[in-house]
């Protein structure tokens, strides 16, 4: 990418030269400008996206750690401690947002304080509920935590807030009974109006397909809680319509970019939604000896994601075959045989996960690399979702405790922070000179 | 400009609405242990976890009620009230699932079940450290198969509080502390 963008920095300069050579004439010159100059653009656009991406991540894998070590339960404190420490993070972010908002800073750094404040109100809420041992439903949660959040949304502005609030969304949604219909119905129409107006302002550009899915995916969640209202038999007509909204983003994405993306994303995604839906019960444990006799939802998680890989491979047989679709060959590869020995034993939880996590993090890191190197947002895109995806089911992990978790997740987090921070600088110094020349 | 402060204002707000809806939680916690009615249940119980919340002692208390209102034409998970009153022995009994709050006497606010006349319960977990969640978890069986495991609770206004579970006569959080110290 860097070395396209050299080159169109060449001809760039080339150009009022050429032009007084007289091999060139006004128009061709000027058409040439604009096409080179995009390039440049393209290129700078993806790297603030990839800023972006990791940002986001870093505030997510930090947030996500504290809550781990604020589940490690510290019974070394009092309670008013452990009060007082599941405030302070709030505060901190609460300041941190605030001056990133009077300082105007960029949209990595709102989304970045935007998911960090909501993380730790999580948090906070979490941790008096755990002290005080009344914890409610997670619809209970989630009724008290998500409002001031869809307004962060609206504060904040960008998607990566909205994306996670939509996956609480669905969790909300697939989780909450009768009782609370009005606030499954208010808090996902919400978030109507902010991604309608997101769509308009970014017309024709990533981020608003990006949105229009948001959109998608929230009005169908609204239009099956209210046929669950009316029949609460119409969990299948629930898990159809993701499968729709899968095929839909297949459609999408197809539309605009490589047979690659459409490989990885229409299926990362497909299973974003279904795990995001499904994780929070341990998915691992329900695709094992429960899997042949279960429930809806755990069956269709394994055909429908099957049926799309294989559909994808198909697809993928009758192209050329370079390295990352062999990696795509794989990972579905041992998607089925998780699935098969899961069906065989209830033991195989722990391999189950062992591939899947196999499974997500390769396939996450590939797409971003290829992204990267092709200077494609899409895949970069995904990536980031597969990966985000990947965080959120270590949440269920049982094996290691959660102190280590927590430590991890923080760790990673300021890896990522790290890499941004010398991504950004790097490509700043890059840049630098062919600015003067 | 005009559009960023008042972005800015509303910033503040949320966040004073975040801060309050975590500090109305203690307060109304506090407040139910300090001034509630006390009540106490038998207990069954094993220990999961919780993937945000750590490591807890997962229980069942009584969770049935004679219906008071039998034209309820409610849904499963309506929200619904249930009347609280003592046994002869101290117990609580849960009499009452009706669709509003009676007019005198402890209630709880609760979510009605499929069954028309099941409720789920305020609680059903107890945090413990992990570290020490094995020993909560043993601690508690023996005492469930003696019929001595207890909990202990508050209600205030149709909310609920846990003080302890108790383990004989010896509340939980007493024997954790020791198990630690050792």
């Amino acid at each position: 990418m860097a070395k396209k963008q050299h080159i169109a920095h060449d001809v760039l300069n080339e150009i009022p030269l050429l032009v007084e050579c007289g091999i060139l004439d006004a128009g061709s010159a000027e058409r040439m400008r604009l096409h080179y100059a995009g390039q440049i653009d393209s290129a700078a656009d993806v790297r603030g996206r990839l800023s972006w991406v990791l940002g986001v991540l870093s505030a997510f894998l930090i947030g996500g750690g504290a809550i781990m070590i604020v589940a490690h339960n510290w019974d070394d404190f009092s309670p008013s401690l452990r009060l007082a420490a599941a405030f302070l993070p709030l505060a901190a972010a609460l300041a941190g947002g605030g001056y990133v908002l009077h300082s105007s800073r960029g949209p990595v750094w709102r989304d970045a304080a935007a998911v960090l404040i909501s993380a730790f109100f999580a948090v906070a809420v979490a941790v008096v509920s755990q002290v005080y041992h009344s914890i409610g439903t997670l619809s209970d949660f989630l009724t008290w935590v998500l409002p001031p959040v869809v307004a962060l949304v609206y504060v904040f502005g960008g998607l990566a807030l909205a994306t996670l609030y939509v996956v609480a969304l669905a969790v909300y949604f697939a989780g909450a009974s009768a009782g609370f219909f009005w606030p499954n119905l208010l808090l996902a129409a919400a978030l109507v109006p902010y991604l309608l107006g997101y769509i308009r302002q970014k017309a024709g550009r990533f981020p608003a397909q990006w949105a229009r899915l948001l959109l998608v995916v929230t009005a169908v969640m609204m239009m099956i809680r209210i046929s669950i209202r009316i029949d609460s038999y119409s969990v299948a007509f629930f898990l159809w319509s993701v499968f729709l909204i899968n095929l839909y983003l297949g459609g999408l994405v197809a539309r605009r970019s490589s047979a690659f993306n459409l490989l990885m994303s229409v299926g990362g995604l497909g299973m974003l939604i279904f795990v995001a839906v499904f994780s929070f019960n341990g998915w691992a444990h329900e695709l094992s000896g429960d899997w042949v006799y279960g429930d809806l939802g755990s069956k269709a998680v394994g055909v429908v994601a099957l049926g799309v890989y294989g559909w994808n491979i198909l697809f993928a047989l009758m192209k050329r075959r370079p390295i990352h679709y062999w990696v795509a060959l794989v990972l579905p590869g041992l998607a089925l045989i998780s699935v098969a020995v899961g069906m065989l034993s209830q033991r195989a939880d722990w391999l189950i996960a062992l591939l899947f996590n196999v499974y997500f993090t390769f396939g996450g890191l590939t797409m971003m690399v290829y992204g990267f190197r092709k200077g494609q947002l899409t895949p970069i895109n995904m990536g980031m979702a597969v990966l985000a995806l990947q965080m959120l089911l270590r949440f269920s992990e049982y094996w290691e405790s959660f102190l280590t978790r927590g430590l991890v997740f923080i760790a990673i987090g300021v890896l990522f922070a790290a890499v941004n921070f010398w991504f950004v600088r790097h490509f700043r110094r890059k840049s630098k000179p062919e600015a003067t020349s | 400009m005009r559009h960023r402060h008042v972005r800015f204002a509303l910033f503040i707000l949320i966040g004073i609405a975040m801060l309050a809806i975590a500090g109305h939680k203690i307060v109304l916690a506090e407040y139910t242990l300090r001034h509630g009615a006390p009540y106490r249940v038998r207990l069954t119980g094993f220990d999961p976890q919780d993937p945000f919340r750590g490591h807890y002692l997962l229980f069942r208390m009584p969770d049935r009620a004679e219906r008071a209102d039998s034209g309820w034409a409610g849904r499963p998970g309506d929200r619904g009230f249930v009347t609280l009153s003592r046994s002869g022995d101290g117990f609580a009994v849960f009499a009452e699932l009706r669709a509003a709050p009676p007019a005198a006497g402890d209630y709880l606010r609760v979510d009605r079940r499929y069954m028309s006349q099941e409720f789920t319960p305020p609680f059903d977990r107890y945090f413990v450290n992990e570290r020490q969640a094995r020993f909560a978890e043993d601690a508690m069986r023996e005492a469930q198969t003696a019929g001595r495991c207890f909990l202990d609770f508050r209600v205030y206004n149709g909310f609920a509080a846990i003080e302890d579970i108790v383990i004989g006569d010896t509340p939980l959080r007493q024997l954790l502390k020791a198990d630690a110290g050792k």
